[in-house]
């Protein structure tokens, strides 16, 4: 690769003047591939859903745009274990939830319960495949987690502690949806 | 005439040399290489798994529903992600650099968008898509590529400096300024200056500690306890961060203010893995544009050669203008 000296030789420098300037059909596209980019950009952040519901790829970066409070709510999914149905395992690893990640399975999740109408079917469709998916990838071998015989979704509260003690233990739980392997 | 006609003359230089002054073909050459052999080493994972999921978290984003694109099969996928790793790696190397880099920007924005279609999208790769594009209208396998390599072995004379050489890496530098701005503003929207005030960002350092509650990956540490129990220091923190996102923006006009700003905004992103989780993996990867690696290479060569690079315009000179051209005095 020879061109390196050449780019920033004492022969280039000392004669600045004859710096290629962009074509013009280069400049307008780099305009409007910038128009775009702002354009969309002022779009996404005047309109701003925190929801999730984007406009790819404009963003208003919506990242930890609320106020959170020291009780939190969560919706969480776990699995019956097909060998003990007394204990379960939260559906929270990458690896349980592959091909989605963690964030934007439970971004789903959560749009499904806030959907009014379907929202039961929606739900059940989504718990039903989250298990075959989870069953299948076991089968594959992507991942080492234990057979599951059904999944529950809880909604979880916690009063949060500063020492992060109750980590472990949700001081509530509801049960709001279970789907079983047929 | 009035004040604006008077002052679009005096907007125009500085706009032309923002863009257009004269940039060394090899910088834009080290900025292709890196960023094309991260993004093939972030983004491997297996898209065509995403064939296999159900109807029941399929929800395309709006442009797959304005193109009417389908679910694909696992067949497509497969295809169309072995030619985006060519047209990746093809890009990086500098062979076919023009076609590559096309390919690799369409092929990369359907992939990583399809990834959006399942679930609900998310913001951390979109800084990809825009440096794919910049990359994809610009002569970068100017410098350092075989594309080069063989039109010197042509006879091609070595590549000048050059206004096209300028403007890829100010556009990922625009695509990074809105997206912090826009992270900034979403909290000044929404939370207002109580995200500064209030024990916000404690309450958000002690979630993510709680791993049935946090949205995001485990953090890295669990530091965040200890700073949640210090109000003023989260406090402080959280102004600053507010500052940085806000005022990003100006590390595109202002010299002395841009090494604060981007390495503040860096190293943000750094102690958010480290103590809240969310990785900004491709994001910090994109780092790459803001650094001048060609000065970065004269330093490392004469430090071994003893050679020292010499500026662009010596000092108290300016540069020439050519009448008609975009190439302006030197930035």
């Amino acid at each position: 690769m020879s061109d390196f000296p050449a780019a920033t030789s004492r022969s280039a420098s000392a004669n600045p003047g004859a710096a290629d300037p962009p074509s013009r059909l280069r400049r307008v596209a780099m305009y409007a591939l910038l128009g775009v980019l702002v354009g969309g950009s002022i779009v996404a952040i005047v309109r701003d859903d925190k929801s999730g519901r984007e406009l790819w790829p404009f963003s208003a970066f919506p990242m930890y745009s609320n106020r959170p409070g020291w009780i939190s709510r969560s919706h969480r999914v776990f699995g019956v274990l097909r060998e003990d149905p007394t204990r379960e395992i939260p559906l929270i690893a990458d690896e349980y939830l592959y091909p989605i990640e963690h964030s934007r399975f439970y971004m789903a999740i959560r749009r499904m319960e806030e959907s009014g109408r379907d929202r039961d079917q929606a739900l059940a469709a989504a718990l039903r495949e989250t298990l075959e998916r989870y069953e299948a990838n076991r089968k594959a071998g992507r991942h080492h987690g234990p057979a599951l015989r059904a999944v529950r979704l809880y909604e979880l509260q916690y009063r949060l502690d500063p020492w992060a003690r109750n980590r472990d233990r949700a001081d509530e739980r509801r049960l709001l949806a279970e789907v079983a392997a047929p | 005439m009035s004040r604006a006609a008077l002052l679009l003359p005096k907007l125009r230089e500085p706009w032309n040399r923002f863009w257009f002054a004269p940039a060394s073909p090899t910088n834009l050459g080290f900025c292709r290489i890196l960023f094309y052999g991260g993004v093939l080493f972030i983004t491997w994972i297996d898209y065509s798994a995403l064939a296999d999921m159900g109807g029941a978290f399929w929800r395309p984003i709006w442009w797959f529903r304005l193109l009417g694109f389908p679910q694909p099969s696992r067949e497509i996928l497969q295809a169309v992600q072995l030619i985006w790793r060519l047209a990746l790696a093809a890009s990086c190397v500098g062979i076919l650099t023009r076609t590559a880099t096309a390919v690799a920007f369409f092929l990369g924005t359907y992939l990583l968008g399809l990834q959006y279609c399942f679930g609900g999208s998310g913001h951390s790769r979109i800084i990809l898509v825009w440096a794919m594009a910049s990359l994809a209208l610009s002569r970068c396998g100017d410098a350092l590529s075989v594309d080069r390599w063989i039109r010197g072995r042509r006879g091609a004379p070595a590549p000048r400096l050059g206004g096209e050489y300028r403007w890829p890496p100010r556009l990922v530098w625009v695509a990074m300024a809105c997206a912090f701005f826009g992270a900034g503003v979403s909290k000044l929207h929404h939370v207002g200056l109580d995200w500064v005030s209030s024990d916000g960002l404690a309450v958000y350092l002690v979630r993510a500690n709680y791993p049935l509650v946090r949205d995001a990956d485990p953090p890295m540490l669990d530091w965040g306890l200890w700073l949640a129990r210090h109000p003023w220091i989260c406090r402080a923190l959280a102004a600053g961060s507010l500052a940085v996102e806000t005022l990003f923006p100006l590390a595109l006009f202002s010299r002395r203010l841009r090494p604060i700003i981007v390495i503040g905004a860096f190293l943000m992103q750094l102690g958010i893995t480290a103590v809240l989780g969310p990785n900004f993996d491709t994001f910090m990867w994109s780092y790459i544009f803001w650094v001048p690696w060609d000065r970065v290479a004269g330093r490392v060569l004469g430090s071994v050669t003893r050679w020292r690079p010499q500026p662009l315009v010596p000092r108290g000179q300016r540069l020439g203008v050519r009448r008609g051209s975009a190439s302006v005095p030197g930035d």
